[in-house]
């Protein structure tokens, strides 16, 4: 196995030469799938390989962001300051489906890549690949969303950002440990049956487990795709969801949010009859579903505050504030607030 | 009524096959053509038909140019019978023949009673009635020409042209077509054939025209205009032709000389 | 082939699609017991009310109801055109998307799904960018002069075809892989259930305009089948005729596939069957073929929808079962195409 192999030549080079390692100011880490690689003593320039990665290396250490996997949009830009919402595109290189001119990434110089999420075979052998075409140390990072936190300790260790990534760690585990035990007292036959409602016609939606739902399913939020099984992302027709009869419908796409009001066959659900209807606010990143990283913690308080008001009772503003400020390092503006908290107005 | 070419030149855009054809069918007569494979015959039908356009000169369909006519009108008074060739499709022979009666038809209607009726006749006379139902694509070649004959007959156009009708035909059959043809000019109609076989000349033509090397050029009536000689320009082997009482009719008659009787 | 034999294929053909429409209606996963169904559909045709839950009635009359005619719709379009097309081109392999119309409206939707159109903007670029393929592919084929015009026209509707999957392609890889890549591939895959009765209500024009413009022209059609200098000959205006076939079949495919997405196998296989049934005249051809096509095509999304847990796709389903049929086809019905 390569990281076996790896792990004999890393003992066997410092075995052999440990003066020489040393002075050079190498170390060895371990990664998520427990890689280990070879990597210069000071990490300034990172390359994040894909979307989630870019957002979790830029809230713990915007200065060491070489560049995004794809330009801002110009909604998306007012979030972020402006120095940084200029960096350049670089692509994805994941390893597949890469939208990277590896020769580019290359000549940006960084000293490590990294990619946060799926830490399957498949990844990891894909991490080896990409390592050694680059040439570049290439970290695999796990985005389970309940492995936040470890993720920033993890992260915050290896680039050398260890204060903000234990600061980071603690403010994720703090608002997970608070949310689960808010929802914890919300009694099973309270918590209401939700929808998930996907694309511009509304019916993907994730099963039991995806990935897309793992914020939903944190809020104390009942499935009703929950019955078809464990999976991924599914088509459904509307009759399902008839059938399903599920109390609260929230989606991401705005597009489905005004059809579905409209559409006569939607109609006669008791969620679109009582407006139970929720657009999850989007910028600059999406608050409950993708990309699938941090961003994906404020959606808790958005979603915890619709479904259980009885649990989450402090206004949600303040929260929102915050968190944007530590994720996307500006203050949003009262409009911008507005706005953001606005998009849910039926 | 008329076809008549004038100084037609005929061929495709990217090679001319003939130049200043001229050439007339009226009604009740029967010109052949005579000429070798590969000669243009089958491309100068084409153009006579309107099916392609003339690379110069013009051809008139009593008088009036014939491509300024539209193609249901041409249809009403000329008739096809191309070389018999496997069809995509298994139509019956009747469908087939039926299709003849399209310029018949308004624009939108399909085929009466009326109209099938006269199909069946047409098949009763080329002598294909119990074929009728067969499917065209597996009947032989003969049959799927005789079939294609009786389209034109079912067509019911004052002309016919008709691109070697014998070309896959028995003896008995080929016969019958001839006979056909002679019974055709009898009642009137105008039949142009191409044929590359000097005694069906002999046998049917009241006119002979000659293609060869791009040219056409009109022999007249074939007793007097196509001897030995202009037989052996065209085909460049020597034959004799020679004159026979048959049923009290003198006939002439072409026989290959070339070829001598094993001794 | 007589006319007793024509008239006992459409009589099968409609009773077949008759059987499918109950079945359809009756089968789901929204449960409806008969009675329920029968109330509804007693209340709506006479214009009373009923005392069945409005769930109940939203299934029948805005679910179920709207999903039924439009596959019926689709599936009709695609085999008439398919048909219109195999006569035209003389080819019993040609299907509706030989001139470039499924790339098109392809190449449309994704535009649509990739600029986070509403629905309705995604369905008109798909029927819009469907039609612009096959007037492109014409245009081109018009130019070309020398040539067997068919021969141009099938070559020119590749490679637009060709063109056109390329910037599917394209538009795959730029989408966003959360978001548009999922509604993409799902849109490619084709599906009928997102069907409104508005998306009817819009396809059922072209499609039946399409369709009385292929019964108009029929008997010419079946005479094309001959060849065009033969078809000619008898009477028949090849060029104009064809350029009307083609017109009529474009609109009928455009307007199904921007509701249903990519369907294969309908278009090529219906029509061999109906050919089986009463030959290759098309006057025979066309109303079974399209009676067919409606059933099949009720039959399979009737599947996708109930079979699995999650819906199968319809482009996915049809190739499934029409691969095999195909073959069986191909091994015991050879006279077909000969």
């Amino acid at each position: 196995m390569l990281s076996r192999r790896r792990f004999a030549s890393a003992v066997a080079l410092g075995a052999l030469a440990p003066g020489w390692v040393r002075a050079q100011g190498e170390r060895t880490v371990t990664d998520s799938v427990g890689r280990r690689v070879q990597l210069p003593a000071r990490v300034e320039r990172v390359y994040a390989a894909g979307p989630p990665a870019s957002i979790v290396l830029f809230a713990m250490a915007p200065d060491k962001v070489l560049g995004w996997t794809s330009p801002f949009r110009p909604d998306e830009r007012p979030f972020v300051p402006a120095r940084y919402a200029d960096l350049p595109t670089l692509g994805r290189l994941t390893g597949r489906g890469n939208t990277a001119n590896v020769e580019v990434v290359l000549a940006a110089k960084p000293d490590l890549i990294f990619d946060y999420g799926s830490t399957s075979p498949t990844f990891a052998s894909l991490a080896d690949r990409v390592q050694e075409q680059t040439g570049i140390p290439y970290l695999l990072i796990d985005g389970a969303f309940d492995r936040i936190p470890d993720a920033f300790r993890l992260l915050g260790g290896i680039i050398g950002s260890e204060a903000q990534g234990v600061q980071w760690a603690r403010y994720c585990a703090d608002m997970l440990g608070d949310v689960r035990t808010r929802v914890a007292r919300v009694p099973e036959a309270k918590r209401p049956r939700v929808y998930y409602g996907r694309g511009p016609s509304g019916l993907q939606t994730g099963l039991s487990g995806s990935i897309n739902m793992e914020c939903i399913e944190r809020v104390g939020a009942l499935n009703v795709a929950a019955e078809l099984g464990q999976g991924g992302l599914v088509q459904v027709s509307v009759e399902q969801v008839l059938r399903w009869a599920p109390e609260v419908i929230v989606t991401t796409d705005p597009n489905f949010f005004a059809s579905v009001r409209r559409d006569p066959a939607w109609q006669s659900l008791p969620a679109v009859r009582e407006r139970r209807v929720h657009l999850a606010p989007g910028l600059p990143f999406g608050w409950i579903d993708s990309p699938p990283s941090v961003n994906r913690l404020i959606g808790l308080h958005w979603l915890g505050r619709i479904l259980h008001p009885q649990v989450f009772t402090e206004p949600l503003r303040p929260i929102v504030r915050d968190f944007y400020t530590r994720a996307y390092h500006q203050t949003p503006s009262e409009a911008q607030l507005d706005a953001l908290l606005a998009t849910d107005r039926t | 009524m008329k076809l008549e070419a004038r100084g037609l030149d005929y061929g495709y855009a990217s090679h001319v096959v003939g130049r200043g054809a001229d050439l007339a069918l009226s009604t009740g007569e029967v010109v052949c053509i005579l000429g070798p494979n590969g000669g243009g015959k089958t491309t100068l039908f084409r153009t006579l038909l309107g099916l392609i356009p003339p690379l110069g000169g013009k051809v008139f369909l009593d008088g009036v140019g014939l491509h300024e006519r539209p193609r249901r009108e041409i249809a009403r008074r000329i008739g096809y019978v191309p070389q018999a060739h496997l069809g995509y499709f298994p139509f019956t022979v009747e469908d087939v023949v039926l299709m003849g009666r399209t310029a018949h038809l308004s624009p939108f209607a399909v085929p009466s009673r009326a109209d099938r009726e006269s199909a069946r006749e047409a098949i009763r006379r080329v002598g294909l009635l119990h074929l009728a139902d067969a499917v065209y694509t597996r009947i032989s070649g003969g049959e799927r020409q005789l079939a294609l004959v009786a389209r034109a007959l079912a067509q019911a156009t004052p002309l016919l042209v008709m691109d070697e009708p014998t070309a896959s035909l028995d003896f008995g059959n080929q016969v019958r077509v001839l006979e056909t043809i002679a019974r055709l000019a009898a009642e009137g109609i105008g039949v142009l054939l191409s044929t590359h076989d000097p005694d069906q000349v002999f046998l049917c033509a009241d006119r002979v025209a000659m293609v060869h090397r791009g040219r056409v050029s009109d022999l007249g009536a074939p007793e007097s205009g196509l001897d030995a000689g202009v037989l052996r320009d065209l085909y460049g082997v020597d034959v004799q032709v020679s004159t026979m009482e048959v049923g009290g009719r003198t006939r002439r008659v072409c026989i290959p000389a070339a070829i001598s009787a094993r001794e | 082939m007589s006319t007793g034999r024509t008239s006992a294929a459409i009589g099968f053909a409609a009773l077949a699609l008759c059987a499918l429409v109950i079945l359809a209606f009756a089968v789901g996963r929204f449960p409806v017991a008969p009675s329920e169904f029968g109330a509804v559909v007693w209340a709506w045709v006479s214009g009373g009310s009923s005392d069945v839950p409005a769930t109940v009635q939203t299934v029948v009359l805005n679910v179920r109801g709207p999903r039924i005619l439009a596959a019926i719709v689709v599936g009709a379009a695609l085999s008439a055109a398919g048909a219109a097309y195999q006569s035209l081109f003389r080819n019993p392999l040609v299907s509706p998307d030989i001139l470039g119309v499924s790339s098109g409206a392809a190449l449309g939707a994704v535009l649509g799904i990739f600029f986070s159109l509403d629905v309705l903007f995604i369905q008109a670029l798909a029927f819009g960018c469907g039609l612009a393929a096959v007037a492109t592919a014409y245009f081109i084929a018009s130019r070309m002069r020398g040539h067997d015009p068919i021969l141009v026209l099938v070559l020119a509707g590749v490679v637009i075809g060709a063109l056109l999957g390329a910037g599917v392609a394209l538009l795959k890889y730029l989408a966003d892989p959360y978001n548009q890549l999922p509604a993409i591939t799902y849109w490619l895959l084709g599906s009928l259930s997102a069907a409104t009765r508005a998306d009817f209500l819009a396809v059922l024009p072209a499609a039946a305009g399409g369709i009385l413009v292929l019964w108009l022209l029929r008997w010419r059609i079946s005479v094309l089948a001959l060849g065009d200098d033969e078809a000619a000959s008898v009477g028949v205006e090849t060029g104009r005729v064809r350029a009307l076939v083609i017109t009529a079949a474009t609109l009928m495919t455009a307007a199904a596939v921007s509701i249903s997405g990519v369907i294969g196998w309908v278009g090529l296989l219906i029509p061999h069957f109906a050919r089986l049934l009463v030959g290759p005249d098309f006057t025979r051809l066309l109303p079974v073929a399209t009676l067919l096509g409606a059933a099949f095509v009720l039959g399979v999304d009737t599947v996708a929808r109930t079979a699995g847990r999650i819906e199968i796709p319809l482009g996915v389903l049809t190739a499934v079962i029409g691969t095999p049929l195909f073959l069986w086809l191909l091994a015991t019905a050879r006279r077909s195409w000969q």
